[in-house]
Formats: C-alpha cells, structure tokens, sequence
C-alpha cells in the first residue's frame, strides 16, 4: 500500500471513528444528567423508614395501627378511617400535591414522592390523644422529662427529641404542653 | 521526476484541503444536528405549566423598567405590571419563577443589571423559608430560561441536585434526551419561537375557588431562616445599595396551611428591614387596606391569586411606589419619559391585557 493510500485510509478510519464517537457522545453525556426527561422528584426530606420500634417516633390509634414520619400513609389512613376533614393543594407548577387530614384529636400533613403520599408531620389538636407512651396536650415539663429523658434539643418554647429521620416536638407554655407534633427531619 | 514531483504538490494540498474541508462540514453537520435535536427536546412551556416560560420572555422587552420584581409563584400570580403601568404610569418586570430561590434572585438581579437599571428592586419576602432545592424541577423552570452566562451557571451551581451535571445547564438536551418518547405537536410548533404567556412576568390566573380551610400550618421546631438565605438577602440588598437601587421587601398576600407566613418570620423581616433601612411591606397586614377578599380573589384557595386579587395588590403597590418612593408617571414620553419602542410595547400590553381581562369577566359572569 502507498504511503498516500495509508494516509488516506487512516483519515478516513479516523473520521469514521470521530463519527462513532459524537454519535456515542449524547447518550454518555445524556448518563451524566442524573435522570431521563420524565420529572423524577427529588425531594429527599426524610429517608423511607419503616416503622421500626425505637428506630423512629411513632404514633398510635386506638385499632393499633401506628405510624411514623416519612412512612407511606396508605395503610394507616385506611386503618384510621373517615377524615374529619380532608384538604389539598397543589404547589407551584403543580409539582406534588399536598395534602391535610384531620381527624379528631390530630392533622395529618403529607408529602408526595413519585405520587406516593408520606408522612410530614402528625400534630395534636385537643387532648383526647396521647402519644404511646402516654404524654398528651396538657402535661408538665417534668412528665415529658421523666417519660422521653434529658437527651432533647431545646429550641425556643419547644423542647424537641431525634430518633431517626423522625423528631417529637412539646411546645411548653408555662411548663404545660400546649402543642404535641411528629415530624420528618430534613 | 521533477516535472512529476511538481504536478502530485498540488494534488497533495489539495487533499489536504479537501480533509479539512470534510472535517469542517463534518464538525458543522454534527453541530446543527445536535443543535437541532435540542431545540426539538427542550421543554417549551408553551401549555401547561407555563410557568417555565417566564424568565425567557425578559428578554424580548424593552429594557426600561423602573422597578424588578424577583419573587416566586405568589409575586408573577399576583403582581400585574399592566395595570401597575395603566394606574401609574410606573414601567415594572416582574422576574419570576416557580419557586424561585434566593440565591435565584440574586443572580437575576445581577443579570438584570447587564441589560438596566432600576430605580427599585422589590424583593419577595417568602424566598427566605427555603434554604435548599426542593425539587430539581422548579431549578429547570427557573434557569431553562434563563439566558446563558456567568450568572446562570453560578445559579445552577447552588442548586445542583445529586446526579445532575452542570453541562446539562448549558446543554439542556443532556436532561432531555429522553423526551422523544413524549414529544407531541407543541414540541414541533415552537422549536424556533416561542408565544407570549406572560404580562411583564405576570402569569394571569382566571380561576376563582374561594379559600375556605381553617386548617393551621404544620408546627416548625425552629422559626429562624437558613443561614444561606440570610446570606443573599444581604448580598441583594448590598447590591442595590451599591448600584444605587432602592431595595424594598414585600410579603405577598398568602397565608395558609400549604403556604404559611409564620408570626415569627413577621417579625424577622420587620426588624431586619428596621436594622438595615429598608422597607417591608406585608400584603398579609394590608389586607383590608388592599381589599383582599378570598371568597374571589384566589383560583385556588388562597394559595395564589388569581387576575382579581392580583390587580387589588398590584393597585395597592403601585401607590406605595408613587408615594412612598416617588417614582414617576413615564407614560407621557419625552424628557423623562420612556423610548417610543418601550410606549408602544406598554400599549400593547395593556390593551392584550385588557382584552384577556374582559374576556375572564364575561367568563365567570357566563359561568354564574
């Protein structure tokens, strides 16, 4: 082969592989973009925790059925029944839907992921529920104290305990709980 | 051998050039072609949500506005620039995006002072709850907009989510190779143009559902504002200081379980405003000076306003802007006054706006 006839060919290979390359190009670049068109959400406000005893704070019916912040809420809100009342709304751009149950005695706050409703905050309205281990709107400090421990963040009125992705939340006014919540931590 | 030697020179150059000229036709194929495909891939917002539309359409103005707004959902919903200028004669943009962040705003501001300068910059107070990208998506419909520079990557650069790339900022069909699968006849319509959907920024909202839920917000543990929002409220407002513009926080008229104003970030914003010589105006404190009625003012219930609400505000705010900030009636022209370029834009808005605004009271009278 001529030496003009190699470099012709060695052009042409090398065109051709230029070509395979940028035609390679978009789809490996496409794999750096972290997600295909479709709108992956990617809300990461709590991790997907079971209810795992001791792992997280829970909450607890009456039936039994318990659950925890950042839970999927199907199966209690099955279980707890009729709402008293039931709200949604939607955000911006429609991106998720919110959504408020109100029972008697406490409101539900959810959080959608991937159209999946979890659980953001579950919030005491009257003193007819109590927590399992027996605290409700209307006890002490002291009671919260001796039943939860000392190992609680203090952040204004509030007193607040960690377990988990979960936090249990005692707002004081005048030592005396006023205000009772379940919540996923970010 | 010479006169043979002499004759291949010419045929090697010209190889040569032939190879350079295939490379370059190669290089510029591929590159329309890509080009192309994006233009085709991109979402273009010209149906639901229109909301990704709005930063773009920035562009497309006559550069002479006397006040920006920066803000997010509740300011382009109920900010109305048109009758701002109809009532006022004061010309305003509002930069809006779905929920814009603050550090968003920011670089929208400084953006903006590539192309003007305003006398004021209004600044949306509930930007400071949210210290953090909640959804990629709202990133995407803030920036695809937005136009491409220094200020544009630095903004996605503080929202990058885990797995996206910053290339996927400059060359967006790295995110959206994949909606061929979804492409329908809007994606073909507007590969190269785009409609108008906006009034200066303003996304008008025909809907009414009165707000009725007494439902209170869920409880925070901790009231304070992320440190980071802090951090760019005074980047922003040191920015005006620094240009001359007058910074002015306001707090749109919202206020419910899904989008609530807490006492305590009331009372933040009212004292940071006092520190530092600035002015906080709520539009939640107002609401019976401005006239805020949710049984009509809403399309949502009270999460947004819809055209009715939005022009009880914008009259309310456009008479604080003239009063309180003494900015001029520019719609005489002449000394002073804007360019005819920028008047007859203003006409035309205003007389688009006029017409949509008819039309949406013929509607909700039709519908009872």
């Amino acid at each position: 082969m001529s030496s003009s006839k190699i470099k012709n060919s060695i052009f042409w290979k090398a065109a051709a592989l230029l070509t395979a390359a940028i035609v390679c190009l978009v789809p490996v670049l496409a794999s750096c973009g972290g997600g295909g068109g479709e709108i992956v959400l990617t809300d990461d406000s709590g991790d997907e925790t079971d209810d795992v005893s001791g792992g997280v704070f829970s909450f607890k019916i009456a039936s039994g059925a318990s659950v925890a912040p950042n839970d999927n809420l199907a199966t209690f809100i099955a279980a707890a029944g009729q709402p008293v009342s039931y709200e949604e709304s939607n955000s911006c751009a429609y991106i998720g839907l919110d959504k408020v149950y109100v029972y008697s005695g406490y409101t539900i706050y959810t959080y959608p992921v991937n159209g999946v409703d979890y659980l953001l905050q579950l919030k005491f309205t009257d003193d007819s529920v109590s927590t399992p281990e027996g605290i409700s709107i209307g006890c002490t400090e002291e009671e919260v104290v001796s039943t939860y421990g000392r190992g609680f963040t203090k952040i204004g009125d509030s007193i607040v305990y960690y377990r988990g992705a979960t936090s249990l939340q005692f707002t004081l006014k005048s030592g005396v709980v006023n205000a009772v919540s379940y919540s996923a931590v970010e | 051998m010479n006169s043979e030697g002499e004759r291949q020179r010419p045929k090697k150059g010209g190889k040569a050039k032939r190879r350079i000229i295939a490379a370059a036709v190669f290089l510029l194929v591929t590159a329309a072609l890509i080009f192309l495909l994006q233009a085709l891939l991109v979402p273009k917002y010209m149906s639901f949500p229109y909301d990704g539309a709005l930063v773009r359409e920035y562009y497309d103005s006559v550069p002479e506005h006397d006040v920006i707004f920066l803000g997010d959902c509740e300011f382009y919903e109920c900010v109305n620039p048109a009758v701002i200028w109809s009532e006022y004669g004061i010309p305003v943009y509002v930069r809006g995006s779905s929920q814009q962040l603050i550090w968003d705003s920011y670089y929208f501001l400084l953006e903006t002072l590539k192309y003007e300068k305003p006398k004021a910059v209004v600044f949306n107070a509930v930007e400071m709850k949210i210290g953090r990208v909640q959804h990629e998506e709202y990133t995407r419909l803030t920036l695809d907009g937005m136009r491409l520079s220094k200020y544009k990557l630095a903004a996605a650069k503080m929202s990058l989510t885990e797995g996206e790339s910053l290339a996927s900022y400059v060359f967006p069909i790295i995110r959206y190779h994949e909606r061929w699968k979804e492409l329908g006849e809007e994606d073909f319509r507007y590969m190269f143009r785009r409609d108008t959907v906006s009034y200066n920024g303003y996304l008008m909202m025909t809907g009414i559902r009165a707000k009725t839920s007494t439902v209170d917000p869920p409880a925070l543990a901790d009231y304070s504002f992320p440190d980071i929002c802090v951090e760019y409220l005074d980047r922003i407002r040191l920015l005006c200081r620094d240009n001359g513009i007058e910074f002015i926080i306001l707090k749109a008229p919202t206020d419910t379980w899904h989008y609530p104003w807490h006492d305590e970030w009331e009372a933040w914003m009212s004292d940071y405003a006092v520190a530092n010589g600035v002015r906080y105006y709520s539009a939640i404190r107002s609401a019976s000076e401005i006239g805020t009625d949710w049984t009509t003012d809403s399309y949502d219930g009270g999460d947004h306003m819809n055209y009715i609400g939005a022009e009880k505000v914008s009259r309310w705010f456009g008479a604080i802007l003239r009063d309180e900030f003494d900015l001029p009636d520019r719609r005489a022209g002449g000394e002073g006054g804007l360019s005819a370029g920028a008047l007859a834009e203003w006409a035309a808005l205003t007389d688009r706006y006029a017409a949509a605004a008819a039309e949406a009271g013929e509607a909700a009278e039709n519908a009872g």
